[in-house]
């Protein structure tokens, strides 16, 4: 062949080259990019898929053996602890890795580098916030001060790393890499933690301090007390921590009931007179511009666990239930895993990105965890320098901010440049006129509230599952800094405990009086310029907790974790309004015995405790008005259970009712004063004023005319949705589950499901208590992310632990392990979990891959 | 392409090349269902084709058209019949607002541009590799 046949070969063969390039980046070419036979999206087929052969990993010191049961449910067997972690980390990227790089990516603040625009309010947020910053000084400190936690956490990230490598190099990246265009950075110690330290964020309430400055402003300081209580209503006899709430002989020093009733808002409490004209119009607006930044009110973010000791379980041994109530989302949050190794046995709940179990048991212990809701961020009011907003006033003094510059990549558009200004407090997130708000949370303070981020729970986490006995667990919790949990424990020896450990920041507050009380949390904005200052944390020894009570059972909801004569007053916190917990209480008071069988009843309940306590009122004060559709809604409500059933249509005309009557009772009430939020009471208020208060101006001009309206006004909304027969309205209908990709790609996503349960109910399902949500529909987004039951009997393998959550190992969405846990997690099913002490004790096995050094 | 089949017809015959690639075929895909790498297939397939053959480029020759137009036909056939690979197809097509038949083109005219391409790269690499070879 001549020169000028190949040249004439080149060049075409150059134009299609070009042409090809020339198309990536627009539509036509993103789609031929992902059909491209050689690294589009059908290379990424087997990734997320389970199989089984023989992988040479380089870094691995000994051979591991994975074991997947019929529910794609690995067991790891390795030799030593670094080599099981680099399996899991391994398994983790392998079957999730988009997932655990989203979420590095949102919390670091880095969405806008492969989404766009759309995201940088997120990110600028997120940056602002610092998890990184403190996450990267925590790997840091656990390098120096606790090297086998690090080890371990080090390993898990060769084992990530092994697989991105492995992926990148075959072209196998996952599908949400493809059609996002990007490739993953490589994992580090930092990027766990991160996502530890995210979670604990989110497990904040940051946002109520800020809401209640908002509405105190706004709003008579009296009805903001009555409205929103310091501790909520009706929760006296249903602590976390049973009992008064003394510890020993050290009580608080003030009766808790004269704390309860002060206004914690004066500028005795907080150093500002926030009714000051001018000052509040001033906050109001950063109040704003603060709550604005934060984003939408969580709503329905709660947990359930509850032990039962031998002496009231059927079984014989101590029972534990677990189910924390946080978004559901596909890829789910877990991923359930069994690892063995030397002196380590667990198999449990894990959030990938972190490797240690987070719920679970080692076949001595079990745990599980609830939400302690305990104020642990304050915010602080800054006084700016009018000459250099770059200067605040502290202690007497004008200092200088520290700053810290970074840089938001967007994807499509120009970089940002970020300047992020930080007091003696923490990051400024709103300013104007002079003034600034900061904030203090102890993930960034730390754990010698030093401002360092330093937090320890990874190694807690660690150890928890390495405990033998009860004296091993309380040890562990030593190191538990965030987010603050209610821990329960079972283990075989038939101990059941509670304990709330968490980093809880102490100030010291001058009464009116003079009396100087030690507080916890704050309700409201404080005086940045000094004298409300954290002084400390309340000393381990002072944790609350609770061991083998004499009722025989100890059960969390997230309600009020300790009663009123605990040493410090709580003064902030964010607590459920205490309808699960009162729930939970019912029905481990109603038997003598409890079964499996119970536990599993009492996760799936769906009665709902507020109907329970007021329908009777309602329904008698409407008894005798003339409308002619209230007899039969009478009728119907007066027989029903109060159970949550989606085919049911009590559930419905309840939750419209109860919607309209909140409406009656304070959407005028607040939007006269000029408050532009839906910022309703929490429902145990309207308990209570139900209760308590009939005649009060809450109800005007009578409780009757309220009622009466409200149930008016709901069906009447109820039939423009859904006609006239009622037998229509199936609460399912109303009240339905969307499983969201983390993409939000509707053909990523399942649902939605019509569910049962709803706001209260221990099988947790909130929508709001909007009736505009039947225009504009709002579907279930939170809930039970994952159950988990465990009997603990010392039999292994043939242990009694199961689990579930709605989603699937896989993050494949054409995998059969994508969504295969959703319809058992819907129709309140188990996956039995396996307790092996050897590689033959797996049953039901689907694959077996051994992973073994190589390059 | 045009001088790669001017070279076949003219060199050593048409039907000659047709009986090569036809064996050629057949013993990658006999070796290739035996679970066997196609490498070493494609070398075997060489070796039938020299048989056959006059000459030993434009054995090797058809021996790679042929070699890689099985692969591609056989990857194409095997994803598209795969369950899982029209369920992803599927899912890209719904997410993309583009029609599944036309993600289907797209993906078989790329799927042969890349075995054209790489079938003709190799082709001229050889012959220039081997003339040059001869030559000297």
């Amino acid at each position: 062949m001549g020169r000028g046949s190949l040249l004439k070969a080149v060049f075409p063969l150059t134009i299609l080259v070009v042409l090809v390039f020339s198309l990536i980046s627009t539509p036509a070419g993103v789609i031929i990019r992902l059909m491209d036979p050689y690294s589009g999206v059908l290379k990424s087929l087997d990734v997320g898929e389970t199989f089984s052969g023989r992988i040479k990993l380089q870094g691995l010191k000994d051979r591991v053996v994975v074991v997947f049961d019929s529910n794609n449910i690995p067991y790891i067997f390795a030799e030593s602890e670094e080599d099981a972690f680099y399996a899991l980390g391994y398994l983790h990227a392998w079957y999730r890795l988009w997932q655990m790089d989203i979420q590095r990516r949102l919390a670091s603040g880095r969405l806008s580098e492969i989404i766009g625009p759309e995201t940088i309010d997120v990110d600028r947020f997120m940056r602002i916030v610092g998890l990184k910053r403190s996450a990267e000084k925590t790997a840091g400190w656990l390098m120096e001060n606790h090297e086998a936690v690090y080890r371990l956490l080090a390993a898990y990230s060769m084992g990530v790393n092994q697989a991105i490598s492995k992926m990148k190099s075959e072209n196998r990246l996952p599908l949400m890499f493809k059609l996002l265009g990007y490739e993953p950075e490589p994992w580090s110690v930092a990027d766990s933690i991160l996502w530890a330290k995210y979670m604990a964020w989110t497990l904040t309430n940051f946002w109520y301090p800020l809401a209640l400055t908002y509405l105190y402003i706004k709003l008579d300081p009296e009805d903001v007390n009555i409205l929103w209580p310091v501790h909520p209503y009706f929760q006296d006899n249903v602590t976390v921590v049973p009992g008064s709430g003394a510890i020993d002989e050290l009580s608080i020093n003030v009766d808790p009931d004269i704390l309860r009733g002060l206004n914690w808002f004066e500028e005795w409490a907080t150093g500002l007179d926030l009714k000051d004209p001018e000052l509040s119009s001033k906050l109001e607006y950063l109040l704003i511009e603060a709550m604005e930044m934060f984003g939408e009110l969580p709503r329905g973010i709660g947990s359930n666990n509850w032990v039962v000791s031998p002496g009231l379980s059927s079984t014989g041994y101590a029972m534990l239930a677990n189910d924390p109530h946080l978004p559901l989302n596909l890829p789910s949050l877990w991923f359930i895993v069994g690892v063995k190794a030397e002196n380590y046995s667990v198999v449990g709940a894990t959030l990938p990105g972190i490797p240690f179990p987070i719920i679970g048991s080692n076949g001595v212990v079990a745990w599980g965890l609830t939400n302690a809701q305990i104020g642990v961020i304050d915010f602080y009011l800054e006084k700016l320098d009018p000459g250099d907003p770059t200067r605040y006033y502290f202690n007497g003094e004008w200092l200088e901010m520290s700053q810290v510059k970074e840089v938001i990549r967007v994807k499509g558009g120009d970089d940002i440049e970020l300047t992020i200004n930080i007091t003696v407090h923490g990051p400024i997130i709103a300013a104007r006129d002079g003034l600034a708000i900061s904030f203090r949370w102890t993930g960034n303070a730390g754990f010698a509230n030093d401002g360092s981020g330093v937090t320890r729970e990874s190694i807690a986490a660690y150890y928890m599952a390495r405990a033998r006995d009860l004296n091993d667990f309380i040890d562990a919790l030593r190191f538990w800094d965030v987010p603050s949990q209610n821990i329960v424990y079972a283990d075989i020896y038939g101990n059941i405990a509670v304990f709330v450990p968490g980093l809880f920041p102490v100030r010291v507050v001058a009464l009116p009086t003079g009396v100087e009380v030690p507080v916890i949390g704050s309700r409201s904005i404080l005086n940045g310029t000094g004298g409300y200052e954290w002084i400390g944390y309340v000393p381990y020894e002072h944790m609350p907790k609770s061991i083998n009570p004499d009722r025989g059972y100890i059960a969390t909801a997230n309600q009020m974790n300790i009663g009123p004569y605990y040493p410090y007053f709580i003064l902030g916190g964010w607590w459920d309004p205490g309808g699960r917990a009162h729930r939970i209480h019912m029905l481990l008071d109603s038997k003598d015995m409890h079964g499996l069988e119970d536990m599993a009843r009492y996760q799936s309940d769906v009665f709902d405790w507020y109907s329970y306590m007021v329908l009777n009122d309602l329904i008698d004060a409407v008894r005798d008005a003339d409308d002619p559709r209230f007899s039969y809604v009478i009728d119907l409500l007066s027989r029903w259970d109060h159970l949550m059933l989606k085919d049911r249509v009590e559930p419905t005309i309840w939750w419209a009712w109860f919607s309209a009557l909140q409406d009656a009772m304070f959407r005028s009430y607040l939007t006269d004063r000029g408050v532009t939020y839906r910022f309703y009471p929490p429902p145990s208020t309207v308990v209570w004023l139900i209760k308590n208060a009939k005649d009060s101006k809450w109800f005007s001009p009578s409780f009757e005319d309220v009622a009466r309206e409200s149930l008016s006004t709901a069906l009447d909304r109820l039939e423009e949705m859904f006609g006239s027969d009622i037998g229509n309205w199936s609460w399912g209908k109303v009240h339905r589950l969307y499983l969201a990709h983390l993409s939000m790609i509707p053909e990523l996503s399942r649902g939605p499901f019509p569910e049962d349960g709803g706001f209260g109910t221990l099988m947790n399902a909130p929508i709001p208590w909007d009736l505009d949500i039947l225009e504009n529909p709002i579907y279930v987004r939170n809930g039970p992310s994952w159950r988990f039951l465990a009997v603990m009997s010392p039999q292994t393998p043939g242990c009694k632990i199961y689990g579930v959550y709605p989603g699937g190992q896989s993050g494949n969405p054409v995998s059969m392990f994508y969504d295969n846990y959703v319809d058992l997690w819907l129709t309140y099913r188990y996956i039995k979990l396996q307790c092996p002490n050897t590689v033959e004790d797996i049953e039901k096995r689907i694959a077996v891959v051994e992973l073994v050094p190589g390059d | 392409m045009i001088d790669l089949v001017s070279s076949i017809s003219s060199g050593f015959g048409f039907l000659r090349f047709l009986i090569a690639s036809a064996a050629s075929i057949t013993a990658v895909s006999l070796y290739r269902i035996a679970g066997g790498d196609p490498l070493i297939g494609f070398i075997v397939s060489g070796l039938i084709i020299g048989v056959f053959a006059s000459r030993i480029i434009e054995a090797l020759a058809s021996s790679v058209v042929a070699t890689t137009a099985i692969a591609g036909i056989g990857f194409l056939i095997s994803t598209l019949n795969s369950t899982r690979a029209m369920a992803m197809l599927n899912l890209v097509a719904d997410i993309a607002g583009v029609p599944l038949l036309i993600l289907i083109l797209i993906y078989i005219v790329l799927a042969m541009a890349l075995v054209t391409l790489s079938s003709v790269s190799l082709f001229y690499i050889l012959r220039i590799v081997l003339s040059s070879r001869a030559k000297g």
